[in-house]
C-alpha cells in the first residue's frame, strides 16, 4: 500500500479506523471518524498503545495474544474508552495488514453501537413491558397461528385452564388443545366452533363456555394482524362464574325489589333517593322520576318529633337500622301513618354507602285498630271507657305518679236502688237512665278525668291529680248533678247514688286496690244510708295482705277451725256482779298471727263470708252458753249479728234450731244488732225482730248513737238493751258533748225501760261517772278484755267469790 | 458433607431417599448389607443400583469392541452427563445455602450462637464441596443471572471463596472471607425497604441511610462473634481502592485483601442481579464494565485474577459466534480467556450429542458477542441450557421451579 492512497481510503470510511503498528502496538494513524468517536485530537491518538483505549478485557487479552504471536485477528463487540473516561459499545474488528511493504500493522475498525444498543434496549424494554402487560392482564390469553399451532399463552391462561405442568414444559399442541376440549362441557359444540373460527380467520366472536367443573368462561376471539395480514388468532378467556352467579343473584334481588309488597327505596350515604320500587311509587303517589334525587328527609315526618331525622340518623349510625312509625303527607293526600324499617349498608371498610328503607301504609291497620279499640275499650251502651281502657289510663298515671310523685282519686259509684227502676220500668228504660246518668256525671268532670262504666249500675271515676279536698268537691258535684230529677218518657223520678273514694297513694298503689277500696267505702255509704260519699278509711284497710289472700286465708281458717270465741264480761255497775258476756270472734293465723276482728270482719262483710262466720259464732256461743248453763253458772252470752246475716231469710229459723239443738234457755242468748239493720227495711226488720223476741232471745242495739237512730223505731222494736258506743265513753268524763250524749242516752233508755251497757270502759273515772248516771252495766278493759272460755270461767269464779269487789 | 438427612448413617427405606442421594452426586457410598432388611424374592438388592448411581455408561459391558466414533460419542456423552450432574449438585447446594441464610436472618438476634454455627457450617460446606466444582458453580450462577437476585449473599460467598482460593488464601483466611461474604448485607435487614437497594436516583438522605447498612451489619455480625478478620472484610465491602467507597473512604493500601475481594465480587453480582431484573447485564458485560470503567476502584491484581478465573466470557454465558451460531460457554481456558470451550447450538446434531468446541482450535470461530439467555431463540435456549422451562409463556425463560416458587 502506498501512503496517500490508503490514507485517503481510510479517511473515507464511515467506521472509526486506527492503524496500529505490529511491533509496538501503538496507533500510527487514525481517520476522522475515530477522532470524533474517542474525542481526542489526532495528534493525541497517534503514538498511544492501542490497549490503552480499548477498554474491554477481550482487547487486553487479544493484544496479549498478538504480542505472543497467538492471534492476528478478532471480530467482536467491545468497548472503547473515550476522552471523558466513558466506554462506548462498539463492534470492533482487527485485521493484520501491511502498512507498507516492510511494515506489518493492524487495521482496527470500529462501528459505534450506541444507537443500536439504545434501540435494542428500547426494544427489549418495550418487549418486556408488553410481556408484562400480557401477563398482568386480567384475561387468560392464548395466541395461535393460522395453522392452529399454539404460539403463546400467559400464566393466567394456564391457571384458568388448569394446564398440567407436563404440558407447559414440553411442547405438545395437540395434547394442549385436547386438554382444553376435555374440560369443556359441550365438547362437540366447542370443537365445531373452533373449526368454524379456523375456517374464517377474520371472524370475531364472543361466547360463553361452561366447563365440566361448573365454572363459566367468557371467550373473546379476535384475529391477530401483522402488517395488515392475519397471522393468527388471539383468544382471551375470563372466568365469569362469579359474575354469572352474581348476575343471577342480582336478577333475583331485582325481582324481589320490583314485586315487594313493601314500598322500598334506596338512598345514597347522604340520604338522597337512588331507586324506588313500584310499590313505593304507588304508596307515595309519585313517579320514579319524581322520587329520584329527593332527600329521604322529605319522605316522612312525625308531628310530635321535629328532630325525627336526627334521631333516625343517629340510630342508623350506631345500630345500623331503625324501626318505627312515622307519618307521610303526600301531595293532595291525607297524612298517613307508615311503618318504617330502615337499614344502613356499609362497605367492607365499614363506610356507609347506602341505606335501604322499607315502609308500608298503616292507615288501614290503624282504622282496624281503632275499631277494635272501640270494641275493646268502650262500653257499648254509654260509649264510656270500659275497665280495660281505664286500666290503661290509670296505669299510665300510676307510672307518671311513681316517677314524679302526684296524687289521684278513684271513685266507685253505685246507683241507689237502681234495681227497682229496672224491675219496674224494664231494662230498656234502665239503659236510658244509665246513659243519662253517665252524661250527667261526665258533665261535672274535667276533660282529663275518666268516667268508666264497669257494668250494671256501677261506675268508676278516675280523677287525675286530685287530693282529698278535690275529690270531695267532685263527689259532691256528682251527687248534686244526679240530685236533679230525671225526666224520661214523661216520667219524673230521682236517682241517688253512693260514692266510695280511694286516694292514691294513701289508700292503694294499684288500680285494683283503689277500686276495691273505693268499693268498700261505697259499701259503707250504702250501709250508712246511701246518697252520700265516703273516703276509704284505714280501718277498712288490710295492710298486710291483699284482700283476696286474706279472704282465702279466712275461709281456710274456718275449715281448719282456727276461729275461736272469746268472752268479755259485762258487769253490773251497782253490784259488780257478772250480768253477761259478749262473744267475740278471734282468729290466729299461723302466718299472720293474730288477725284483728276489725280487719277480717270488715272483709267478711264485703265478701259475704260474714254469714258463715256469723253462723259459726252462733253455734259456738250457744254451745258454750249451754256448757255454762249445765255447770250451774249460767251466763247470758251476746253475739253480734251483721246486717247481711240478719237479712238472711232463714235467720229466725237458724236461731230457733240452734237453741233447740243445744237445749240452751233462749233467755241466755242475746243478739246485738246495729242501727242500720233496723233502718234498712223497717217493716221487714220489725217482723223479724218480733219473731226473734217470740223465741225468747234478748235483743240489743250495738254501737248505739253512731248511726241514724230513729227513736220511733226504738219504741216499736222489741229491744231490751242499748249498748253505748265506746267512742262516747272514751271522752268521759271530761268531754262535755260525750257527757251529754251518754247522759241523754241513759235517760232515754231508762224512760223506754231499756237496759244500758257502756262499752269500752277503761278507767275508774269513766266507771264512776257512769255509775253516777245510774248506768246499769259496763264492759271494758277496766274489768277484763275478752277471754278464752277457761280463763273466763276463772274470772267468773273470782267475781262470784269477790262478791261486789272488782278485780284488779 | 452437607445433605438433608438427619444423620450420616441410616437405613434407606424409600425411592425418594435414593433419588436424593443420587442428587448429591457422591462418588462413593458405604453400605452395610448385613444391616438391610432381607430383600423380597425376585428383586435385586437396592444396594447394587446405589453403588453406581447414574448407571455410568463406562461401566456397562459392551459385547462388541466399540468403534472410534462410538468411543468418541460415548466420551462426549459422559462428559455432558458429568457436567449436568455437577450442575445438579451445585443447584442443590445453592438451595440449601439460601435456606441457611434465611435461618441465620431469623436467628441472628434470638440465638446468635446458633446462627454463627449455621454460617460456619455453610462456609465449610462450600469450601469443601462447591469449590471442587468451581466451574460448575460459575456456570450455574452465570446461566441463572437475572433471576437469582434473592440469592445475592450466597452468590457473593461462592464467588468470593472461588476468587480467594485462586488468590491462594490459606484455609483460615478463606473461612473468614466466606463468613464475611455470607453476612456482608445482613445490615440491610435493619433498613427500611425503600433504601435497601442502591438505585439511582436516590436522595442524599436515603443514600446516607443506605450506607448505614454497613454499620448495622458490623453490629449484627458482632453478635455472632465472628473473627476480627471476617468483621474487617465485612466492614470494607464498600471501600474502594481510590477512596471513593464508604463508610470510611479508605485508600487501597488500608483495605484488606478479603475486603478487596468482597468489594469486587459484590459489585459484579449486583450488576448481574440488580433489584430490577430488566436492568441485568450479562456476566460478560458486567466484567467488561468493571474492567473498562471502574478499574481504578478495584485492586488490579484481584481484578485480573477475577477475570482470569471467570474468563472474559464466564462459563454459563450465552454467546454468538462469528459464524452466527449460538453457543454456551462451558469451560474457561485460563491461558486463552478469549478462547473458552463452548457447546454450539447446531440443530442438525441431537442435543445429547451436542458438540463441545474448543475455540482455541485453529479453524474455530471467534466469539462475536454475549447475550442474555432470554434473548436466545427458544430452540437454542432449550438446546444449550436444558433446564425445565415453561415453553409457552410469553416470558419464556422462566424455569418451572421459578414459577412454582412464585405460585
Amino acid at each position: 500500500m502506498t501512503g496517500p492512497s490508503w490514507h485517503s481510503l481510510v479517511e473515507a470510511l464511515i467506521e472509526a479506523v486506527w492503524i496500529v503498528d505490529a511491533v509496538g502496538l501503538r496507533i500510527v494513524a487514525v481517520n476522522e471518524a475515530a477522532v470524533t468517536m474517542v474525542g481526542l485530537r489526532r495528534e493525541e491518538l497517534i503514538g498511544r498503545p492501542a490497549v490503552e483505549l480499548t477498554a474491554a478485557p477481550e482487547d487486553m487479552f487479544f493484544w496479549e495474544d498478538v504480542a505472543a504471536g497467538l492471534a492476528d485477528h478478532i471480530h467482536s463487540e467491545s468497548l472503547v474508552r473515550c476522552a471523558d473516561g466513558m466506554a462506548i459499545p462498539v463492534e470492533r474488528s482487527v485485521r493484520k495488514l501491511w502498512i507498507d511493504a516492510a511494515t506489518p500493522g493492524f487495521l482496527v475498525a470500529m462501528r459505534d453501537l450506541r444507537v443500536q444498543r439504545d434501540n435494542e434496549l428500547q426494544l427489549e424494554t418495550l418487549l418486556a413491558e408488553l410481556r408484562a402487560t400480557l401477563e398482568s392482564t386480567a384475561d387468560g390469553i392464548l395466541a395461535i397461528d393460522l395453522q392452529g399451532h399454539v404460539r403463546n399463552y400467559n400464566r393466567h391462561f394456564a391457571e384458568l385452564w388448569e394446564i398440567p405442568e407436563k404440558l407447559m414444559v414440553q411442547r405438545d399442541d395437540p395434547a394442549l388443545l385436547a386438554h382444553m376440549a376435555g374440560m369443556v362441557d359441550d365438547r362437540a359444540g366447542y370443537e365445531a366452533q373452533l373449526a368454524h373460527l379456523a375456517q374464517f380467520p377474520l371472524l370475531e366472536a364472543t361466547d360463553a363456555l361452561t366447563l365440566r367443573s361448573g365454572r363459566s368462561m367468557e371467550r373473546v376471539s379476535l384475529p391477530q394482524y401483522s402488517r395488515g395480514q392475519p397471522i393468527g388468532r388471539v383468544f382471551a378467556f375470563r372466568d365469569i362464574t362469579q359474575k354469572r352467579d352474581a348476575d343471577a343473584r342480582l336478577r333475583l334481588a331485582a325481582k324481589v325489589f320490583e314485586l315487594s309488597l313493601d314500598a322500598v327505596f334506596i338512598t345514597s350515604a347522604d340520604y338522597l333517593l337512588l331507586a324506588a320500587n313500584p310499590c313505593c311509587e304507588r304508596l307515595t303517589g309519585m313517579a320514579q322520576a319524581q322520587l329520584l334525587g329527593i332527600s329521604a328527609h322529605d319522605m316522612f315526618h312525625d308531628p310530635h318529633d321535629a328532630g325525627l331525622f336526627v334521631r333516625i340518623g343517629q340510630h342508623l349510625a350506631t345500630d345500623g337500622y331503625w324501626e318505627g312509625e312515622v307519618w307521610r303527607k303526600g301531595e293532595g293526600q291525607h297524612a298517613r301513618a307508615m311503618q318504617v324499617s330502615w337499614v344502613l349498608l356499609r362497605d367492607e371498610l365499614g363506610v356507609a354507602v347506602n341505606s335501604v328503607c322499607f315502609f308500608k301504609d298503616l292507615t288501614e291497620k290503624y282504622a282496624a285498630q281503632q275499631r277494635i279499640e272501640t270494641l275493646a275499650y268502650r262500653d257499648v251502651l254509654t260509649g264510656l271507657p270500659n275497665r280495660l281502657l281505664l286500666a290503661q289510663r290509670v296505669d299510665f298515671a300510676l307510672r307518671m305518679a311513681e316517677r314524679n310523685g302526684g296524687q289521684f282519686a278513684v271513685f266507685f259509684l253505685d246507683l241507689d236502688r237502681f234495681k227497682n227502676i229496672n224491675d219496674s220500668m224494664g231494662h230498656a228504660f234502665g239503659d236510658r237512665v244509665l246513659v243519662e246518668v253517665a252524661e250527667r256525671i261526665k258533665a261535672v268532670l274535667r276533660d282529663v278525668d275518666t268516667l268508666c262504666r264497669l257494668g250494671g249500675d256501677e261506675f268508676v271515676v278516675f280523677l287525675q291529680e286530685t287530693d282529698a279536698h278535690g275529690a270531695e268537691t267532685c263527689a259532691q258535684r256528682i251527687l248534686q248533678g244526679l240530685a236533679r230529677p230525671f225526666q224520661i218518657e214523661e216520667m219524673s223520678f230521682s236517682v241517688g247514688c253512693s260514692i266510695g273514694v280511694a286516694l292514691y297513694p294513701e289508700d292503694g298503689k294499684t288500680l285494683d286496690e283503689l277500686i276495691q277500696f273505693a268499693d268498700t267505702a261505697m259499701y259503707r255509704v250504702k250501709e250508712h244510708g246511701r246518697g252520700s260519699f265516703r273516703f276509704y278509711q284505714p280501718q277498712m284497710n288490710i295492710d298486710v295482705l291483699s284482700r283476696m289472700k286474706m279472704d282465702h286465708a279466712m275461709r281456710q281458717a274456718m275449715q281448719q277451725q282456727r276461729f275461736r270465741l272469746h268472752y268479755q264480761p259485762q258487769i253490773a255497775l251497782d253490784t259488780g256482779r257478772l250480768v253477761g258476756a259478749e262473744a267475740l270472734a278471734r282468729w290466729t293465723d299461723p302466718a299472720m298471727g293474730e288477725v284483728g276482728p276489725a280487719v277480717f270482719i270488715a272483709l267478711a262483710e264485703e265478701t259475704g263470708f260474714i254469714i258463715t262466720i256469723g253462723n259459726w259464732v252462733l253455734q259456738e256461743a250457744v254451745r258454750q252458753a249451754r256448757l255454762w248453763q249445765d255447770a250451774g253458772t249460767p251466763v247470758t252470752v251476746s253475739i253480734n249479728v251483721s246486717a247481711l246475716q240478719f237479712q238472711q231469710a232463714d235467720f229466725v229459723q237458724l236461731i230457733d234450731r240452734a237453741l233447740a239443738a243445744s237445749g240452751l234457755r233462749p233467755g241466755l242468748l242475746e243478739l246485738e244488732l246495729t242501727e242500720s239493720i233496723l233502718l234498712n227495711d223497717a217493716e221487714e226488720a220489725l217482723a223479724r225482730l218480733h219473731a226473734l223476741a217470740a223465741l225468747g232471745v234478748a235483743l240489743s242495739i250495738d254501737d248505739f248513737g253512731t248511726g241514724y237512730s230513729s227513736l220511733a223505731y226504738l219504741k216499736r222494736f222489741p229491744i231490751s238493751k242499748l249498748k253505748i258506743d265506746r267512742s262516747f265513753v272514751m271522752g268521759l268524763p271530761g268531754d262535755e258533748s260525750d257527757r251529754a250524749i251518754v247522759s241523754a242516752t241513759i235517760g232515754m233508755a231508762r224512760a223506754l225501760k231499756l237496759s244500758v251497757v257502756a262499752e269500752g270502759v277503761e278507767t275508774e273515772a269513766q266507771k264512776q261517772y257512769l255509775q253516777d248516771l245510774s248506768c246499769a252495766s259496763f264492759q271494758g278493759y277496766l274489768c277484763s278484755p275478752a277471754l278464752p272460755p277457761q280463763e273466763f270461767e276463772v274470772l267468773m269464779a273470782r267475781l262470784l267469790l269477790a262478791g261486789a269487789g272488782l278485780p284488779h | 458433607m452437607a445433605h438433608p438427612f438427619p444423620k450420616g448413617s441410616f437405613k434407606i427405606s424409600s425411592e425418594r431417599q435414593l433419588a436424593t442421594i443420587r442428587g448429591l452426586g457422591l462418588k462413593r457410598i458405604r453400605c452395610v448389607p448385613a444391616k438391610s432388611d432381607p430383600a423380597p424374592p425376585g428383586e435385586p438388592p437396592a444396594v447394587e443400583s446405589l453403588a453406581q448411581p447414574n448407571a455410568d455408561p463406562a461401566t456397562m459391558v459392551s459385547v462388541d469392541p466399540p468403534t472410534p466414533e462410538q468411543e468418541r460419542r460415548q466420551r462426549h456423552q459422559e462428559l455432558l452427563a458429568e457436567q449436568r450432574q455437577n450442575l445438579a449438585v451445585c443447584d442443590a447446594q445453592f438451595g440449601a445455602a439460601i435456606r441457611r441464610y434465611e435461618i441465620v436472618l431469623e436467628q441472628v438476634r434470638q440465638q446468635p450462637a446458633l446462627a454463627a454455627r449455621q454460617c460456619s457450617e455453610l462456609v465449610d460446606g462450600i469450601v469443601a464441596d462447591v469449590l471442587l466444582q468451581g466451574e460448575s458453580s460459575i456456570r450455574l450462577l452465570s446461566e441463572s443471572m437475572g433471576d437469582r437476585a434473592c440469592m445475592h449473599p450466597v452468590n457473593v460467598t461462592i464467588l468470593s471463596l472461588l476468587l480467594g482460593k485462586t488468590l491462594g488464601l490459606p484455609a483460615q483466611a478463606l473461612h473468614d472471607l466466606g463468613i464475611a461474604a455470607f453476612l456482608h448485607d445482613i445490615g440491610k435487614t435493619q433498613l427500611p425497604e425503600r433504601v435497601r437497594w442502591m438505585e439511582s436516583p436516590m436522595s442524599s438522605v436515603d443514600c446516607r441511610s443506605y450506607q448505614g447498612h454497613v454499620a448495622h451489619g458490623i453490629l449484627l455480625a458482632q453478635c455472632l462473634a465472628i473473627s476480627d478478620d471476617a468483621l474487617r472484610a465485612l466492614a470494607e465491602h464498600h471501600e474502594m481502592m481510590d477512596a471513593s467507597g464508604f463508610p470510611r473512604q479508605l485508600l487501597g493500601a488500608s483495605i484488606s485483601l478479603a475486603g478487596k475481594i468482597l468489594a469486587l465480587v459484590n459489585r459484579y453480582d449486583n450488576l448481574c442481579n440488580p433489584p430490577r431484573p430488566s436492568a441485568a447485564v450479562t456476566p460478560h458485560e458486567a466484567l467488561s464494565m468493571i474492567f473498562s470503567q471502574m478499574k481504578a476502584r478495584y485492586d488490579s491484581v484481584v481484578l485480573a485474577a477475577f477475570i482470569r478465573m471467570m474468563g472474559v466470557y464466564p462459563p454459563g454465558s450465552v454467546v454468538q459466534l462469528s459464524n452466527d451460531l449460538f453457543a454456551l460457554v462451558v469451560s474457561v481456558n485460563s491461558a486463552r480467556p478469549l478462547k473458552p470451550r463452548v457447546v454450539v447450538h447446531d440443530p442438525s446434531v441431537p442435543r445429547d450429542e451436542a458438540l463441545i468446541v474448543d475455540l482455541e482450535q485453529a479453524d474455530a470461530p471467534g466469539i462475536r458477542r454475549s447475550l442474555k439467555p432470554v434473548a436466545l431463540p427458544k430452540a437454542a435456549l432449550d438446546y444449550l441450557s436444558p433446564r425445565s422451562r415453561i415453553c409457552y409463556f410469553f416470558e419464556r425463560a422462566l424455569s418451572v421451579t421459578h414459577v412454582e416458587a412464585m405460585a
